[in-house]
């Protein structure tokens, strides 16, 4: 008896309704379920990735895994369905190629993935040998030595044996490989994209082998249906990890692989709808799905393209800003320089640098100086806001008790006080209220700052200026009697050259910048600042929060 | 695509297309293929 006697008597329960030479009843419901949706879901990705990353290195080799992948599945999948013999055989003889490719491809995939290198010569090479062979040894009985016609299959040859040995080799060599740029990379997000794609890798391809390995030991091929589930994990990770960096957005890819995941599935119940009524059900079903997955596409389509331009806007409007602060830090430092020569000027005139001058001009000149000095603060606070701003501000960490730095603060201001006949007043019960930090820019900028606006903004009765300690906190409150703050006022108070309405009225010589800088010397000693007040006319109260040291 | 890459596409392709041939070949022509437990299918088939 020879092969072509077998004709198709042998597996008689097999009858080639599909196109003529395949019966798709004889497999396991779950071939259709988990191998069709997988293989083009595989091919799919695949090929997605490989134009989202313009045919990158790493998309290249990760198509080729999907095409071997592809090749596999369709291949297995004629072997469970083929109903000639001649077919059968012709798979089974194939599946060398498919299987072999798969891991050699996998493996140069590895490689690139993580050295983010080309293949170097010798490993070029090698892979081209061992492709070489298996082409080579593909239609020899090294392949498939005998048809088991009892079985209706074929019989591994020792090839088989080289090629089982192969793939936990392969395996280990991609997780060395893996650990080795693992261990050289210095970047930790580079680290976890190598140690990820490794493990993903090599988990994947060990479940796959393990999984044919193991149905073909016990002759159980229901065991290889589930080895290939892992790989759609892997093609995505990867797929993912390839093109992070580029246009690629995973919401997309998720909306389209359900789509395609979907639409595969329910396509393929067309091979088991069996009455007219279950195929029209499966059509409008089909149908549906198609049309709402196309809307549904498009829409994630549409919501990534707007927040991708966001996004864009965005960056631009953050280069746009930090050029107009470079402008501003640029004009202020030129307006300072001359506006300090005038300052210069006048102080001269009146000290009589420039000879005897009279009443008149000396009025006009300590007017003009008094002027200067206010631009030249304004100037100061501008440059000192926009040094916060761009984080170029160096603070000096030292340990001082609060207590004396108030204390002093208040002596100082007092006489502005006692001229507009307030009450200033320091509540400080005694101990030691220490904090680390910069003393003298703390002081200007943040309590003298507080003190003097109180006093400023206070048209009568009194400012209370109080320190405590509660845990790990100490707390400076500056309250008045003033003309408070407000609720619209209270919006913009720490903001950048932020007026409040009235304010300007009451205080002429306001900046807008004070509280802004004030806020921003606190948050640098890790500390808070906030205001509080009932309204306009009901004063205002002051709190600045530091940590005790 | 640099100078080597060419000539080892092309090994490939040609070593792929024999071998699949070879294994067309097989399968559908010549057919001289091993049978095992072909007792068991001489009985059903009764050649």
């Amino acid at each position: 008896m020879t092969f072509a006697d077998i004709g198709s008597s042998i597996c008689s329960n097999e009858s080639p309704g599909f196109l003529g030479l395949f019966d798709l009843s004889t497999p396991p419901a779950l071939l259709f379920y988990s191998y069709v949706p997988i293989a083009l879901l595989v091919l799919f990705l695949g090929v997605f990735v490989f134009v989202s990353a313009n045919g990158s290195r790493e998309s290249r080799w990760l198509l080729a895994v999907s095409l071997f992948f592809f090749g596999w599945v369709a291949d297995i999948l004629v072997q469970w369905v083929a109903s000639y013999h001649s077919i059968l055989l012709f798979a089974w003889k194939l599946n060398a190629i498919f299987e072999a490719g798969l891991f050699l491809s996998a493996f140069a995939f590895v490689y690139v993935f993580v050295t983010r290198a080309p293949l170097p010569g010798l490993v070029r090479d090698m892979l081209v040998l061992a492709s070489v062979t298996v082409l080579a040894l593909v239609p020899t009985q090294l392949n498939i030595a005998a048809y088991d016609v009892a079985g209706c299959e074929g019989v591994a040859g020792s090839l088989w044996l080289w090629i089982y040995g192969a793939e936990p080799a392969l395996i280990g060599l991609m997780l060395f490989i893996g650990f080795d740029a693992w261990r050289s990379a210095r970047d930790t997000a580079d680290r976890y994209r190598i140690a990820l794609g490794t493990i993903g890798t090599a988990l994947a391809f060990g479940i796959f082998f393990f999984s044919n390995y193991y149905g073909e030991l016990v002759q159980t091929y229901d065991f290889n249906l589930w080895g290939p589930i892992g790989l759609v994990v892997f093609e995505l990770v990867l797929g993912f990890m390839i093109v992070r960096y580029r246009a690629f957005d995973l919401t997309i890819v998720a909306a389209q692989a359900l789509i395609v995941a979907q639409v595969t599935l329910i396509g393929s119940e067309f091979f088991f709808a069996r009455s007219a009524t279950n195929r029209i059900l499966v059509s409008i079903t089909f149908l549906t799905t198609f049309i709402f997955g196309w809307f549904l596409v498009r829409s994630v389509r549409r919501e990534v393209a707007q927040r991708e331009e966001i996004e864009h806007k965005e960056a631009e409007l953050e280069v746009a800003n930090q050029q107009q602060v470079r402008l501003l830090h640029f004009i202020s430092h030129e307006v300072k320089g001359y506006l300090t020569k005038a300052q210069g000027v006048f102080a001269g005139v009146l000290e009589g640098d420039y000879g005897p001058v009279n009443e008149e001009a000396r009025t006009v000149a300590a007017s003009s100086l008094g002027e200067m000095r206010k631009g030249v603060a304004l100037v100061m606070d501008i440059l000192e806001a926009s040094n916060l701003r761009k984080g170029t501000v160096a603070f000096a960490k030292t340990r001082f008790d609060l207590r004396d730095a108030i204390h002093m603060v208040v002596d100082e201001v007092r006489p502005m006080a006692t001229k507009k006949q307030l009450i200033l007043e320091a509540s400080i019960p005694p101990g030691a209220y220490f904090i680390e930090g910069d003393e003298d820019k703390l002081t200007k900028h943040v309590f003298r700052n507080l003190i003097e606006n109180a006093v400023k903004y206070t048209p009568h009765g009194r400012v209370r200026v109080s320190l405590a300690r509660t845990g790990a906190v100490t707390r400076l409150v500056v309250e008045d009697s003033g003309v408070g703050i407000t609720p619209e006022d209270m919006q913009k108070l720490f903001t950048e050259g932020g007026h409040g309405a009235e304010s300007q009225r009451v205080n002429p010589d306001s900046t807008g910048y004070g509280l802004f800088i004030a806020k921003q010397v606190v948050e640098a000693h890790a500390g808070r600042i906030y205001a509080e007040s009932d309204g306009a006319g009901k004063g205002s109260r002051f709190v600045v929060e530091l940590p005790t040291v | 695509m640099n100078r080597k890459t060419l000539p080892i596409g092309l090994l490939l392709v040609v070593a792929l297309s024999v071998s699949i041939a070879l294994a067309w070949h097989q399968s559908f022509v010549s057919q001289d293929i091993p049978l095992e437990n072909a007792d068991a299918a001489r009985d059903i088939l009764r050649v």
